[in-house]
């Protein structure tokens, strides 16, 4: 007859630390803590002027947060949507909304002269995806700091279309065919509530696709091409419209009836009503 | 007359007590190792996806030149992709994390593939610090403070080997490296709800007119399935974003009473999944849920899963 296993014995408790070795890491956590609080604080869009100066002459602070990642605020907010200042951001450009989506579009010259416009982040990408995450936080660094006359955006916005040419072949294709390249916000329906527009009005905007090209709004434009030296270049222009909102709404989609009671505070007139 | 040098004594005593009792008193690693599954899943996601996109961005006709992420996101950002850019040693480098970090969730070599895996984990994050979206940062946190306590112990090949080796082998012993640890995630993951809270409260408009939500729904891009109908049922929408609003705050405060504690994690895992369905941020929903998990004691792990809590310690 087989024997019963023996129960596993209880598990003995690791040495417990010394006076000194607590002391010791009581000392780290207090610095720890202290440059995490401090970094948090400097980090957010407000922070006091003790907050700066603290973040800008505490020795260390800055690369101990960086080099741990924790030097941002945390304040996710995952939307701050207003339709009358969505471009509207922080002369250092900390606030990088996390509530649009961004496209960069290239027209692309074909060999028979056409053009075939290719849209970044593709369907390739799942829509949950960090790497469709990850095309939209670049494309809208590139957006803000535009907004904010960075000349780092021009570099990456010309890096950009660089490996989108290098990518579809566009210049080995059409040697000295310009690519059209532009970086784009994706304004959102504005579905709210508010005083001056009616339930039908509000259902005529539901109607409309929200993927429509015209919530678009084109932010920055560039044409990149090869020079005759098969080396890139690319020259910015301003950008074709600044504004977006649909030419209309499709009459033959059925038209929802609202039935809730409206509560919301006004936010604005909306970017397409 | 007052007594207040005793007074100071007995408070100051009192504190050194209490402050001991939180950070070293012996814990079982369990919930630890929970966690290490978890965040190991999720840093393989995040550095996995950069696989099919190394050249990309890294290469060296990449979206990313060093010299102008460096001029974006400051200058203490140490990365070893900053050396390399040919495909060769960029495959290379991103298979040995991959490796690392598949060595460090099955919880081989846990001691030192835990403090490899931040390391080399970073090592993308300070190299595209302009692509992190909202959940590295969360990754980055819960994969350091596992690499300080003994995430290995339990749930593990190490703990397997060790059991191999020597049947009679104890099971993981309650240290206070794993208290440590989880205190760590504990309290950074509440000071992360509490700036959230802060972040929507703080000037933020459309979080206290109630129409944050609305607006999330309208992000035909990023929202899992479609909700524009809801905006029909505006107290849906109002309640739900001052349902996410003070669920935060609750967090932040709340989570340390035990009365409360279960509640609230019940109540994380829907307002997760709620989340991520608006937003389509399913890996920052799961990092800060498998936070919230820190809080989740061992013998709850136990009880959860049926298994038989260790005789306690001597």
């Amino acid at each position: 007859m087989p024997s019963a296993p023996r129960p596993a014995p209880p598990p003995q408790t690791a040495p417990a630390p010394t006076s000194g070795v607590r002391s010791v890491i009581s000392y780290l956590l207090f610095i720890h803590f202290f440059f995490l609080l401090v970094g948090i604080k400097a980090s957010t869009n407000t922070p006091s002027a003790l907050d700066q100066d603290l973040s800008n002459k505490v020795p260390g602070l800055h690369a101990y947060l960086q080099l741990l990642g924790m030097d941002l605020s945390y304040m996710v907010d995952l939307t701050g949507y207003d339709p009358e200042s969505h471009n509207q951001f922080s002369e250092e450009g900390q606030f990088v909304p996390e509530d649009t989506d961004y496209v960069v579009e290239a027209d692309i010259p074909q060999a028979d002269g056409s053009m075939r416009t290719i849209v970044w982040p593709t369907d390739e990408y799942a829509r949950a995806s960090i790497g469709r995450t990850r095309w939209q936080r670049l494309v809208s660094q590139a957006v803000i700091l535009s907004e904010i006359d960075d000349e780092n955006a021009a570099k990456l916005a010309h890096v950009i279309a660089r490996r989108i040419m290098a990518e579809t072949g566009c210049g080995q294709a059409s040697k000295q065919k310009a690519m059209n390249v532009r970086f784009r916000r994706r304004l959102l329906q504005n579905l709210i509530p508010r005083p001056e527009v009616t339930w039908d009005q509000l259902a005529e905007e539901y109607a409309r696709d929200p993927r429509d090209p015209a919530y678009l709004q084109t932010s920055l434009e560039l044409v990149a091409y090869l020079t005759a030296n098969d080396e890139f270049e690319s020259t910015s222009k301003k950008a074709a419209s600044n504004t977006a909102a649909p030419a209309g709404s499709p009459k033959s989609r059925p038209r929802p009836r609202p039935t809730g009671t409206p509560t919301g505070t006004p936010t604005g007139t909306g970017a397409s009503s | 007359m007052i007594d207040a040098a005793g007074y100071c004594r007995r408070t100051t005593s009192r504190f050194i007590e209490a402050w001991n009792a939180f950070w070293f008193s012996p814990s079982d690693p369990l919930p630890l190792a929970v966690l290490r599954w978890v965040v190991g899943l999720l840093a393989i996601y995040i550095v996995g996806s950069f696989g099919f996109e190394l050249l990309r961005y890294f290469g060296s006709v990449g979206m990313l030149p060093i010299e102008t992420i460096r001029e974006i996101s400051g200058p203490y950002r140490v990365s070893l992709l900053d050396y390399f850019s040919d495909a060769t040693s960029l495959y290379l480098i991103h298979g040995i994390t991959l490796l690392v970090l598949i060595a460090f969730t099955v919880g081989f070599q846990t001691r030192w593939t835990s403090i490899l895996s931040f390391v080399l984990y970073m090592t993308y994050f300070h190299r595209a610090p302009i692509l992190t979206t909202v959940v590295e940062p969360v990754v980055a946190m819960l994969l350091l403070y596992l690499a300080i306590g003994p995430s290995g112990a339990a749930l593990s090949v190490d703990a397997w080997l060790r059991r191999r080796k020597s049947p009679a082998t104890a099971a993981a012993a309650p240290s206070y490296q794993a208290t440590l640890a989880l205190r760590l995630i504990q309290v950074h993951t509440a000071i992360i709800y509490f700036m959230m809270f802060a972040g929507k409260s703080h000037g933020n408009f459309v979080w206290w007119n109630g129409n944050a939500v609305g607006w999330l729904t309208a992000r035909p891009g990023a929202a899992l399935v479609d909700l524009r109908w809801l905006y029909q049922w505006q107290y849906v929408l109002n309640f739900w974003t001052m349902a996410i609003v003070a669920f935060e705050l609750a967090f932040a405060l709340l989570i340390w009473n035990r009365t409360a504690r279960p509640l609230l994690i019940f109540t994380s895992a829907v307002m997760w999944t709620g989340t991520a369905l608006l937003t389509g941020l399913v890996p920052f929903c799961l990092a800060m849920f498998a936070a919230g998990l820190a809080f989740v004691s061992a013998e709850q792990w136990n009880g959860l899963c049926g298994c038989e809590a260790p005789a306690a310690p001597k």
